[in-house]
C-alpha cells in the first residue's frame, strides 16, 4: 500500500432488523439518513470537512436515485460535498471504504464518509418487460379503439410482478439462486446438514452472548410510529440444533441441506464510518479506531461465487497482505453456512489452493475460535449493500475489546467475486 | 425626481414599472411620502396616453408592502388622520380607475394598506412560498381596513368569504389566498416576475356579479356574521362590529358616500381605549424585537447548531420549533423511550403543520431530518448552543450542568429552560457559571411567542446577547429578566392561580370563578388553566415560589390533595373540572374535590372575584418592578399578555392599573388587607407612587423608581 493510508476513525451501525419488521416503514435514505446523522453527532466533526461521501447500496430505490447523495444532503452535509452510491453486490460496503482508501491514496482528498445502506423490505416489485412495454403502448395510444386494442394485448402473465430481490439474488450469468450456488459448495466438499447446523447455532449463540459488546457499534434506531430499535432482532436466543433440524431445505427441497436456518437473514440495516487519512487525523485531532492495511478483490466462477473470499486471499498473498496465520481476528460473511464452512475448507486444501489458486503453499487454517467471534449474518442478517461496512466495524470493535492487532473481513459476492480487507488496530 | 418609496421604470413595450423599494433597505410601508410619490406617479400615468399597463412589484426581497406605518398613524391627531384616510382613499382610487391593466407581483407578506392597494389594481399575482401572506389585519389592533379594503374585499370576493376574512384579521397564505380568490394565482417564487408580466396583456379586469351581494342574501349573511363575532369577541372587542357596519354600508351604496362611511368607522375606532391598547400591544411586540442587550464580555461565536437536551414535552417542542427555524437539533435524552416519544410529538407537530399549510410536507421532512436524536452524550463543538430542558430537580439539573461545563468549549453557551429553579443557585454547580443564563420557553413551544432570557448575577452579558440573538432568529419574542423567583410570568400568574385555587376553597362554585376572569377578558378561566398546566407542574411551582417568597400566600391544602388523589388535571381527566373523552361535550365541575376539601360555603359576588384576583397579580407585578426583575412595566405588560393571553385588550396589567389610577387601587389593596389577609397590602413601590398622583407608564416614574437604575447598572457592568 502507498504511504498514504486510510483510518477509520469512528463508525456507528443502526440495528439490524429482518425484513418487513420494525424498521419497514423507513426508506434506504431514511435509514442511511439516521445513521449519517448518528455518527456525525458522536464524532462531532464539522461536516463541511468531509471531501465526499461513499455509501454502498445494492438495491437502489427508483424514487432516491443515488441514494448517497440523498442521504448526505438530507443528514445536514453541506452541499458542496458530493456524493456518490457504489454497487459490487454483497461487498458494496467494502467498495465505499476501498474507493475511499484509493482516492487517499491518490490525494485526492482526506476525510470521507462512508458505509452502506439496505432496506431489504422496501425492495420494489417488478412488472415483465412484457408487461412494461404493454403499458408503454396503451400509453401511446389515443383514440378509444387503438387504446382498447392496446388493453386487451395484457395476458394474465403481465401481472404477477417479481420482487426485485429475488432477481436480485439470482445471477443472470449462469442462471443461478445464491442459495442454489450455496449447495453445489455443499456437494463440493462434502459438508453436512449436520455441520452446517452446528455453524448456524454457533453463530446465534455468539450473537447472543455478544450483546452488551455489540451496543458499542449500534446506535438506537426510531420510527416515530412505535418503540425505539435498540438490537439486532435477528439472534435467536431459543435456536437449538433439534429446531434446525426440522427446518426444510428451500433451494433444493429433495436432495438439498441448505435452509432458512442456516442463511443469512434477509433484513434492513445501515452502516456508517468516518474514514480519514493520518494527515487530517492529525490535523483534526482524530483518534482513529484502526486503519487499512491492504485489500484485495478477485473474480471466480459465478456459480461457485461462495469460494470468492479463497480467490481474495490468494490474491492478497500475491501483493504482500498478512498470511492468515499472522490474522488475530477474522470476519467472514456467512451467506450461507455451506458456503463459509466451505471457504475454511478449500483454505486449508492443499488441492484447492494448488489447482484452483494456483499457490504451492495452502492459504492456511481458519480456526474457528477467532472466526466471527460476535456471530455472523446468519444471527445478525445480511443487509446487502452494508454487511460490508459492518464487517469493517466489528473486526475494529473487536480487535480494540481483546487488544488485539490484525484482522481480515472478507465475504464472498454474487457473480462471482470475493472481497477481503485487512485492517490494523491503532 | 430622486423617489425615496417607489422607483419608476418606463419600458419600451408601453409599459410601467412601479418597484417598492427604500434606499435604507428597510420594509416598504405606507405613509405620506409613499402617497405623495404614488399620486405623482399617477399624475404621469393618467396624463400618458400611450401606457397601457403597469406593473407592481416590490425590490425588498422579503416584503411586498406591510401596510400603514403605525407608528407615525397612532401619533396623529383626528384631523391629520382624517386626512391622511382621506388621502389614501383617493389614490387607491385613482389607481384603480386607471385606463390601463394593473398588476401587484406579490413576493412577500402585503397586507392591510399594502393589501387595499392591490386590491385597488385589476389582477394579483401572489408567490407560493408560505411566508407571503396577504390579508387585512386592522381589526386585530382594533382598527378596520380604511383605504377602501372594505368596500373592495365584498366586492372582489363576495360578501360570504370577505367578511370572516375582515372581520377575523388573520393574515392568509397563499394556497387558501388563491381558493378565496384573495389573488388570482399562484406561482413559485422565481416565476413570479414572469407571470406577472404575462397578464399585463390580458386587459382589465371587469366586476364580478356575487349572488351573496345581492340584497337579501347579504342581509342574512351580515346578520349570522354579526351573531358569530359577537360569539367570538364576547363584546369586548369593537372592531370586527364595526368592520360589518362599514362594510354593510359600503356594499349597497356609491364609492363616495362608502368611503365616507369607512372614514368615519375608522376614526370612531381609533379614539378607543380599547384600540389605544391594542396597538401599545403591537408597538410592545415591536419592542421586544429589540430588547435592548448588555454590554461587555467578548462576542461569542454565531449559533449554528443547538443541543436540546431533556425530550420530555418542553424538550421536543423547542426541538420541533427551532428545527422548523431552519438549525440542526441534537436532542438528547437518555433514555430511549423518551427519546422515542419526543420525536412522535416533534413528528405529530409537524405534520399538524403542514396538514394547516403553515409547512409543505417536503419542508416538515426536512425539519424531521434536522433533528438528530441520541441517548448518549455526545461532543459538543464551538458554534452550539445546549438548552438544557430536564426534569425540574435542582440536583439533576446541577449534575448535568456540571458535566456540560465540563466538556464544552468555553464560548458555547449553556441555557436553562426552568420555570422556578433558580439560574445562580443551578450555577454553583459549575466551574464556569458565567457562561448560564435561563431561556423560559412557554407550553405548547409553537404557540407561545414568548421567551424569558434569564440573566443570572454571574451570567456573561455576552452570553445574554447570544440568547436575544437567538430568540429573535427563531421568531420568538423575548423578555429579559433578572434571576428571582418564577423570573416574570410565573411570578405574576402564580399568586393570581393561587388565589382563585382560595375563591374554591371559600366555597365559590369553579364556573363563576373563571367567569370572573373570562369576564375580564382573560382566554381562559384560572382554575381551568390549572388543570390545563396540569396540578403536579402548578402545584411544584407555587410551592417553590412560596419556599423563596415566603410573604406570598400558601397555596392551599387542596392544591396537595388533589395532586395525592391523583387529580392532576386535563390530562388525568379530571382537575376542577371532569373532562369527558368526547371533545364536543361541555366540562362540568368536578363534585369529587367536595368530597377531598373541606370548604366553607361563603359566595362572593363576580366583581369582588375578579377584583381579589386582579389585585395580587397587579401587587406582584409592581414588585417585579419593584425588585428590578424587569426594567420596565413595558416588559411587564408584554410578557403578560403573550405568556398568559392577559386580556390583550386592557393594555396589560400595569397600563389596566394606571387607567384605573393608582391611588383608587392602593386604597382597594388596604381595605382588603384590613378585611381579608396581609397578602394584599400593597407594595412600597405602589404606595409610593400612589401617594405622589403617578402612574406606572408615566415618564417621572421611570426616573425616579431607584431600582430601576440599579438594573441598569447590573447588566452593564
Amino acid at each position: 500500500m502507498s504511504t498514504k493510508s486510510l483510518h477509520i476513525v469512528e463508525g456507528v451501525r443502526l440495528p439490524f432488523t429482518r425484513a418487513g419488521g420494525k424498521l419497514s416503514r423507513l426508506s434506504a435514505g431514511d435509514l442511511g439518513t439516521a445513521v449519517v446523522k448518528g455518527l456525525l453527532a458522536r464524532t462531532g466533526i464539522d461536516p463541511a470537512i468531509i471531501d465526499e461521501v461513499i455509501m454502498g447500496c445494492v438495491c437502489q430505490p427508483a424514487e432516491e436515485s443515488n441514494l448517497a447523495r440523498v442521504i448526505s444532503l438530507r443528514s445536514g452535509i453541506p452541499q458542496h460535498v458530493p456524493a456518490r452510491t457504489v454497487h459490487r453486490n454483497c461487498a458494496s460496503g467494502f467498495e465505499a471504504i476501498t474507493q475511499a482508501a484509493e482516492k487517499i491514496a491518490a490525494n485526492r482528498g482526506d476525510i470521507f464518509l462512508v458505509g452502506g445502506v439496505e432496506s431489504m423490505s422496501q425492495v420494489p416489485l417488478l412488472f415483465p418487460q412484457s408487461a412494461s412495454s404493454k403499458f408503454a403502448q396503451l400509453a401511446k395510444s389515443k383514440t378509444l379503439r387503438s387504446r382498447l386494442g392496446a388493453m386487451t394485448n395484457f395476458r394474465p402473465r403481465d401481472f404477477s410482478p417479481v420482487p426485485a430481490l429475488l432477481k436480485g439474488l439470482t445471477d443472470s450469468t449462469c442462471g443461478m439462486g445464491m442459495g442454489q450456488t450455496a449447495e453445489l459448495l455443499a456437494r463440493d466438499f462434502n459438508i453436512s446438514r449436520e455441520r452446517q447446523d452446528r455453524f448456524a447455532l454457533s453463530s446465534h449463540k455468539r450473537a447472543i452472548e455478544s450483546t452488551a459488546r455489540l451496543k458499542e457499534e449500534i446506535i438506537t434506531a426510531f420510527d416515530h410510529y412505535q418503540k425505539p430499535v435498540l438490537a439486532d432482532d435477528g439472534p435467536r436466543p431459543d435456536s437449538s440444533l433439534e429446531k434446525l433440524n426440522r427446518l426444510r431445505p428451500i433451494f433444493d427441497r429433495r436432495h438439498g441441506s441448505v435452509t432458512a436456518g442456516n442463511s443469512s437473514q434477509v433484513t434492513d440495516g445501515a452502516v456508517a464510518l468516518l474514514v480519514a487519512s493520518e494527515d487530517a487525523c492529525k490535523k483534526y485531532d482524530l483518534n482513529p479506531i484502526g486503519r487499512l492495511i491492504d485489500y484485495a478483490y478477485s473474480g471466480c466462477q459465478p456459480e461457485r461465487m461462495g469460494l470468492g473470499p479463497a480467490y481474495a486471499l490468494a490474491k492478497g498473498r500475491k501483493q504482500g497482505a498478512p498470511e492468515l496465520s499472522e490474522i488475530d481476528l477474522i470476519e467472514l460473511n456467512e451467506a450461507f453456512a455451506a458456503q463459509a464452512l466451505a471457504v475454511m475448507d478449500a483454505c486449508k486444501s492443499e488441492k484447492f489452493c494448488h489447482e484452483k489458486l494456483g499457490l504451492e503453499k495452502v492459504l492456511g487454517e481458519m480456526n474457528e475460535e477467532i472466526v466471527n467471534v460476535n456471530g455472523g449474518a446468519i444471527a445478525l442478517g445480511h443487509p446487502v449493500g452494508a454487511t460490508g461496512a459492518r464487517l469493517v466495524l466489528s473486526a475494529l470493535k473487536e480487535l480494540k475489546a481483546r487488544h488485539q492487532k490484525t484482522a481480515l473481513a472478507t465475504l464472498c459476492v454474487g457473480g462471482g467475486q470475493g472481497g477481503a480487507l485487512w485492517l490494523e488496530r491503532n | 425626481m430622486n423617489n425615496q418609496r417607489i422607483q419608476i421604470t418606463n419600458h419600451s413595450d408601453r409599459t410601467v414599472t412601479w418597484t417598492l423599494e427604500r434606499p435604507d433597505g428597510r420594509a416598504n410601508v405606507i405613509d405620506q411620502l409613499f402617497l405623495d410619490e404614488m399620486s405623482h406617479a399617477l399624475d404621469e400615468l393618467e396624463g400618458d396616453k400611450l401606457v397601457t399597463a403597469l406593473l407592481i412589484r416590490s425590490g425588498h426581497p422579503k416584503i411586498f408592502l406591510a401596510g400603514a406605518d403605525l407608528t407615525t398613524l397612532s401619533k396623529l391627531g383626528s384631523e391629520d388622520l382624517q386626512n391622511l384616510l382621506q388621502y389614501g382613499q383617493d389614490t387607491f382610487t385613482r389607481l384603480s380607475r386607471l385606463d390601463l391593466t394593473t398588476v401587484c407581483a406579490i413576493n412577500g407578506p402585503c397586507l392591510g394598506g399594502g393589501y387595499e392597494l392591490a386590491l385597488a389594481c385589476d389582477h394579483r399575482i401572489l408567490s407560493a412560498n408560505p411566508n407571503a401572506v396577504v390579508g387585512l389585519p386592522e381589526t386585530s389592533l382594533g382598527l378596520l381596513p380604511g383605504w377602501g379594503g372594505c368596500y373592495r374585499l365584498p366586492r372582489l370576493i363576495g360578501l360570504s368569504r370577505a367578511l370572516p376574512t375582515l372581520a377575523g384579521g388573520r393574515p392568509v397564505r397563499p394556497k387558501n389566498a388563491v381558493k378565496l380568490g384573495m389573488v388570482d394565482q399562484i406561482v413559485s417564487e422565481e416565476s413570479l416576475e414572469q407571470a406577472a408580466r404575462e397578464v399585463l396583456n390580458t386587459g382589465k379586469a371587469s366586476p364580478r356579479l356575487h349572488l351573496d351581494n345581492l340584497p337579501l342574501i347579504r342581509n342574512l349573511i351580515l346578520f349570522l356574521g354579526r351573531r358569530s363575532i359577537l360569539k367570538m369577541t364576547k363584546g369586548k372587542y369593537p372592531a370586527p362590529i364595526a368592520a360589518l357596519q362599514v362594510i354593510r354600508n359600503g356594499i349597497g351604496s356609491g364609492l363616495s358616500k362608502a368611503m365616507e362611511k369607512e372614514r368615519d368607522g375608522f376614526l370612531k375606532l381609533a379614539k378607543s381605549e380599547t384600540t389605544s391598547n391594542l396597538l401599545h400591544f403591537f408597538f410592545l411586540r415591536e419592542r421586544a424585537k429589540k430588547v435592548p442587550a448588555p454590554k461587555g464580555g467578548s462576542d461569542l461565536p454565531s449559533i449554528n447548531r443547538v443541543h436540546v437536551i431533556g425530550a420530555g414535552k418542553m424538550g421536543g417542542g423547542i426541538a420541533q420549533w427551532v428545527a422548523s427555524r431552519g438549525i440542526p437539533v441534537i436532542l438528547s435524552d437518555l433514555s430511549p423511550d423518551a427519546l422515542s416519544l419526543g420525536l412522535s410529538t416533534v413528528h405529530s407537530l409537524l405534520a399538524q403543520a403542514s396538514k394547516r399549510g403553515i409547512l409543505s410536507s417536503l419542508s416538515a421532512r426536512q425539519s424531521m431530518d434536522r433533528i438528530t436524536p441520541v441517548c448518549e452524550s455526545v461532543p459538543i463543538r464551538e458554534g452550539d448552543l445546549v438548552i438544557e430542558a430536564i426534569v425540574e430537580r435542582i440536583g439533576a439539573k446541577r449534575t448535568l450542568l456540571a458535566d456540560l461545563d465540563t466538556r464544552s468549549p468555553v464560548n458555547v453557551p449553556i441555557a436553562t429552560n426552568t420555570s422556578a429553579l433558580s439560574i445562580d443557585c443551578m450555577g454553583v454547580a459549575m466551574e464556569n457559571p458565567s457562561r448560564l443564563g435561563g431561556l423560559h420557553f412557554f407550553n405548547p413551544v409553537h404557540r407561545m411567542e414568548l421567551v424569558e432570557v434569564i440573566h443570572g448575577q454571574k451570567t456573561d452579558p455576552a452570553v445574554i446577547r447570544s440568547l436575544l440573538g437567538f430568540v429573535n432568529r427563531i421568531g420568538k419574542r423575548a423578555v429579559l429578566c433578572k434571576d428571582s423567583p418564577g423570573f416574570l410570568v410565573n411570578r405574576i400568574l402564580v399568586p393570581y392561580l393561587v388565589e382563585a385555587a382560595i375563591l374554591w376553597e371559600e366555597g365559590n362554585d369553579p364556573r363563576a370563578i373563571d367567569r370572573a376572569m373570562t369576564g375580564f377578558g382573560m382566554p381562559m378561566g384560572p382554575l381551568r388553566l390549572l388543570d390545563e398546566i396540569g396540578l403536579d407542574v402548578a402545584g411544584h411551582v407555587a410551592k417553590e415560589l412560596k419556599f423563596r417568597l415566603p410573604r406570598l400566600a400558601a397555596p392551599p391544602p387542596l392544591l396537595k390533595q388533589m395532586n395525592e388523589g391523583g387529580i392532576l388535571g386535563r390530562k388525568s381527566g379530571s382537575g376542577f373540572y371532569l373532562y369527558s373523552t368526547n371533545k364536543r361535550g361541555k366540562v362540568h365541575p368536578n363534585r369529587e374535590l367536595l368530597k377531598l376539601c373541606r370548604r366553607a360555603k361563603h359566595k362572593s359576588s363576580i366583581s369582588e372575584m375578579s377584583n381579589r384576583m386582579n389585585l395580587v397579580m397587579l401587587n406582584e407585578a409592581a414588585r417585579c418592578l419593584e425588585e428590578g426583575v424587569v426594567d420596565s412595566p413595558k416588559d411587564v405588560d408584554f410578557g403578560m399578555i403573550a405568556g398568559t393571553g392577559w386580556a390583550p385588550f386592557r393594555g396589560g396589567p400595569l397600563r389596566y392599573a394606571d387607567s384605573i389610577g393608582l391611588r383608587s387601587i392602593a386604597e382597594n389593596m388596604e381595605r382588603l388587607a384590613n378585611t381579608l389577609d396581609e397578602r394584599f397590602e400593597p407594595c412600597q413601590y405602589l404606595l409610593d407612587l400612589a401617594r405622589n398622583n403617578l402612574a406606572f407608564y408615566s415618564e417621572s416614574t421611570y426616573s425616579i423608581s431607584p431600582l430601576s437604575s440599579n438594573q441598569k447598572e447590573r447588566i452593564t457592568q
